[in-house]
Order: C-alpha cells, then sequence, then structure tokens
C-alpha cells in the first residue's frame, strides 16, 4: 500500500510543474538534464527495487518493501533491528550500494482476525463449537484453581445437569482445531415446583462452566473488541479487559447501558428495557427465572443466532469493563436480547473470578 | 395431502444468502457454498373453515447437486410465520414477543434432500380474537444465523360458518 501511495507522488509532481511552466518565462538551461537524471535514478530505483524486493521479503522478520520515490531511496521494514544485517547482506550481494535504501523497524501488519477464527490464548466473544452447534465462549473465568470458561446451558449437549454425553468444545471447530479446548463440567439441573411455574422447569441462569485442557491457553479478564459499537463487524481490533464484576445485581436500572460481544454480530450495546423478568423459552418448556432485556433505542439489532454464550458488561472507562452477566437468547428480529445477570450466574455454578 | 396455497408460486431460490453467514472456521464439510440455493415455501390450505385449527407447514428442499449448508437458529429449527390482510396490516405473526435461545445449529442438506417444519395456528389475531372470514396472506421466515430467509407469500380465505 505504502508502494503504491509513494510511487507515483512525485511524477504527478513533475507533470504539475511542466504544465505551470508552459506560460512561465524561458526556464533556465539545466532544466531537462536535471530531468533526464532524476528519470535515470528513478529508473535504477525501480530496477533495484524490482530485484530485491522478493529477496528481502523472503526473508524473516521482514514487513515491507518500498520504492520511495519522494526521498529517492528504496525503504525495507523489519520487525527488530536483529533482522536488518539480513537485509544489508541481502542487498550488498546484489550490488545496491548503502546509500540507495534505508532499513526502519516497523510494526508488523497483520490482517484482522475475526470472532470466528482461532484464538491462543482464548478470550471472551470468540466462537466455540460442540456437536452440531456454535456458541459464544463468554468468559473466562477461574473456579477456585480450575481455569475455565463460562458459556450457556443450553450450549451443551444436554441443558442442565451433567448426565450422559460429556460436552466438548472446540475452537473455533473442530474442523480447523480438532483439540478438545475444554470439556463441561458444571451445569446445574433445572427445577421444579416453588416459584417454576407449573408444567415447567426452571434455573435462575443459563450457565454452564467448561474446564480448559491443560494445553490450552486462555487469558482471564479479556474479551475480543470489534469495531463498534453495533457496527456489525465481527474482526478483532483489540480488547476489552474486565477489571470488575458485578456480583450483587439482579435488578438493573432502566435505561442503563450494556455491551456484549459474540461471535456473530460483534460487540453491541443497548439499553436495559425490563429488569429481573420471568422468561419463558419458546417451544420448550423452560423459563429462566429473573433475566433482564436489553434493546437500543433505534431498535438496532443487537444479536443473531450464534451469540448464545456471550458475555454482558458495562464500560467503566476507555476499555475496562464490569462484567454483569450472559446473554442466551433474543427476539426472533435480534432487536431484544436477554442475558442472565452475574450474581445469579454465581448463585448457580459458584463464585468466579472473571477479572484479569 | 392438503391442498397448499402456494403451490403455483413455485420455490423461492435463495443463492448466495448463506454466505453473509459463513463462520470463518465453521467445519469444512460444513461451509457455506457460494453458488447453492436452498428453496423455501409455506404450505397451508387454501380454504379453511372459520375458527378451526390450521396446520402451517415451512418446506425447505435443496435444490442443488451438492450439499448444502444451514446455520439454523436455535437447539431446534426455528421459523416464523406473518399472516396478514390484503392490505398488508399483520394481523398475527407466531414469533411475536418469543424469546429464542440464540445458538446456531449447522445442519447439512444433501442434493435434493428436504425438511419439513410445522406450527399450528388457532386463528386468533395478535389481540386474542378470531380472524374474521375472508383472504389473507402468510409468509414464512426461517431464522438462520444472520437475516431470516423468507418464503414466498401464501394466500388462503377463511370461510364463513
Amino acid at each position: 500500500m505504502r508502494h503504491l501511495f509513494t510511487r507515483w507522488g512525485p511524477v504527478v509532481a513533475v507533470a504539475a510543474t511542466l504544465i505551470g511552466c508552459g506560460d512561465a518565462p524561458e526556464p533556465a538551461g539545466p532544466t531537462i538534464p536535471i530531468q533526464a537524471a532524476a528519470a535515470a535514478t528513478q529508473d535504477r530505483l525501480a530496477r533495484w527495487f524490482e530485484q530485491s524486493s522478493p529477496v528481502v521479503l523472503a526473508l524473516a522478520g521482514t514487513v515491507f518493501a518500498d520504492n520511495d520515490e519522494a526521498t529517492g531511496r528504496l525503504a525495507f521494514g523489519v520487525e527488530h533491528a536483529t533482522v536488518i544485517p539480513g537485509v544489508r547482506n541481502a542487498l550488498a550481494r546484489l550490488g545496491i550500494p548503502s546509500s540507495a535504501y534505508v532499513v526502519e523497524v516497523t510494526e508488523p501488519i497483520q490482517a484482522l482476525a475475526t470472532l470466528r477464527q482461532q484464538w491462543r490464548p482464548t478470550q471472551g466473544g470468540i466462537q466455540i463449537h460442540f456437536g452440531n452447534f456454535l456458541c459464544t465462549l463468554g468468559f473466562n473465568a477461574d473456579d477456585g484453581s480450575e481455569r475455565s470458561f463460562i458459556t450457556n446451558s443450553h450450549c451443551t449437549h444436554r441443558q442442565g445437569g451433567l448426565r450422559g454425553r460429556v460436552t466438548e468444545y472446540f475452537q473455533p471447530t473442530s474442523a480447523v482445531d480438532p483439540t478438545v479446548i475444554a470439556v463441561e463440567v458444571e451445569d446445574p439441573e433445572y427445577f421444579r415446583g416453588g416459584v417454576c411455574p407449573r408444567g415447567h422447569k426452571c434455573r435462575y441462569s443459563d450457565a454452564a462452566r467448561a474446564l480448559y485442557s491443560s494445553g490450552v491457553s486462555s487469558t482471564r479478564g479479556a474479551i475480543a473488541k470489534t469495531e463498534g459499537p453495533n457496527g456489525g463487524s465481527i474482526e478483532v481490533t483489540g480488547a476489552f479487559t474486565i477489571t470488575s464484576q458485578d456480583n450483587a445485581t439482579t435488578e438493573f436500572p432502566i435505561g442503563m447501558t450494556v455491551n456484549k460481544v459474540g461471535r456473530t454480530t460483534g460487540w453491541t450495546q443497548g439499553n436495559v428495557i425490563a429488569t429481573c423478568v420471568h422468561t419463558n423459552i419458546f417451544a420448550s418448556n423452560i423459563t429462566q427465572l429473573c433475566q433482564t432485556l436489553v434493546a437500543h433505542p433505534d431498535g438496532l439489532v443487537l444479536v443473531g443466532g450464534g451469540d448464545s454464550g456471550s458475555n454482558v458488561f458495562t464500560i467503566t472507562g476507555g476499555d475496562d469493563g464490569q462484567l454483569v452477566g450472559i446473554l442466551w437468547g433474543g427476539n426472533s428480529s435480534g432487536t431484544v436480547f436477554v442475558f442472565s445477570p452475574l450474581k445469579q450466574v454465581q448463585d448457580e455454578l459458584g463464585p468466579l473470578v472473571a477479572t484479569q | 395431502m392438503p391442498r397448499t396455497a402456494c403451490g403455483a408460486l413455485g420455490w423461492l431460490a435463495l443463492g448466495g444468502l448463506l454466505d453473509a453467514a459463513t463462520a470463518a472456521g465453521a467445519p469444512a464439510a460444513l461451509r457455506p457454498q457460494a453458488a447453492e440455493s436452498l428453496s423455501l415455501e409455506l404450505v397451508l390450505p387454501a380454504q379453511v373453515p372459520a375458527g378451526a385449527p390450521v396446520t402451517i407447514t415451512l418446506r425447505g428442499r435443496n435444490g442443488t447437486q451438492r450439499p448444502l449448508d444451514l446455520y439454523l437458529r436455535g437447539r431446534t429449527t426455528t421459523f416464523d410465520v406473518v399472516v396478514a390482510e390484503p392490505g398488508g396490516e399483520v394481523v398475527w405473526r407466531r414469533l411475536e414477543g418469543e424469546i429464542i435461545p440464540t445458538i446456531v445449529q449447522l445442519r447439512t442438506l444433501a442434493p435434493g434432500e428436504q425438511f419439513e417444519l410445522e406450527a399450528a395456528w388457532d386463528q386468533r389475531t395478535r389481540e386474542g380474537s378470531l380472524l374474521e372470514p375472508g383472504e389473507y396472506t402468510a409468509r414464512g421466515l426461517l431464522l438462520v444465523e444472520g437475516e431470516p430467509l423468507e418464503t414466498p407469500l401464501a394466500s388462503f380465505r377463511i370461510l364463513a360458518p
């Protein structure tokens, strides 16, 4: 990119000069020889660039190669100063004098990864896969000494309870990486009776805990950040840092702004529109008790299929956030999402440490 | 076999719609494929007696020669039905006010394979009253990872008692 921008700059400048000179008084004699010399230099640089670019960029740790006509020199970028001697040697072998180029240390250029790609260490907001389903890794947390992540109970083979087939998780999918990154270890049974509507089974959170495999790295307190909020991007541009947890709230103020990051719709943000609502799940006999609903004032889409398990947090300053819950559902159009408060997650799973 | 109100409307091709929902890391065998399409239709009786329960079927079919990958929302596949008056005013929506888990199920349809999803409707409006006899339209929306996939409109008549 840089090469493209710089290549044509001087050419445009020369053309502008020639046009401008048309009405000017007779120029001094040396103009044409100077231009000819400049053209010869540019030709030589272009030739050196063609020769050197593939050789230099083949070296480990190189970032870019540029024919920088603005300075009349070639420019090479490297990740570390330790790479510079190798570049100089390669150029010397091609007969390119050191006066014809500069080598500078620069940031590596990386294509932006998305929430649906492989992440090690893992962090909140990225895609996980089990069976024939895709969900979102909500947040990393320690349960005592157990390094874990939290996702939805419905993002397990059996919603509620550990009987039957053990849920093994892959990230991003088993096809991309067959490593089992974690297995479900905690997912309380849904209960009947008491406050639970007749014929239904209930819980206060849609949350389950998965224990990480020993060889899989994870970052506690990190949530992938995408461009946004509500921009629709799933390209990861940074990270939110969970610096605190709301371990007490079950009823959130109406209008309170909360955020989530999920593998389908990325970072979205909306306001609490209802809180501590007993919520029936469509086409099931499950009721989630005391849940909180979130929407955007302009009716923007905040959630989509695959966002199940997304973290829910408030921004406390910059990219720092306070974890407040876990998202599990939404309406059919995606303009409303529902989350279980973190307090209720911990009431059912036990104390969790999710901060960095 | 009930008469279908939508038979004359044919299949709706939805080629390419799944591309937007591509999961970069989806299992290789289940990745959406660009030039393929899913055909959807909504099947319901062309005429129904007033007040009688109506069975509505959403039918999907892979009309291509290759496997087709679907990213379906919910632990069980979910679809919406929107019933409207001839002027377009919606009188009933199956998923109105409903909360659905935001999990995605990956399903591959073999060439020619079709699936059917069924719903029952008691002819009541969103306000809970029985619909008046007359002409109506219905369309189905299959919930997927991104924008729902929509069937063509199907017309039906509620007969006077």
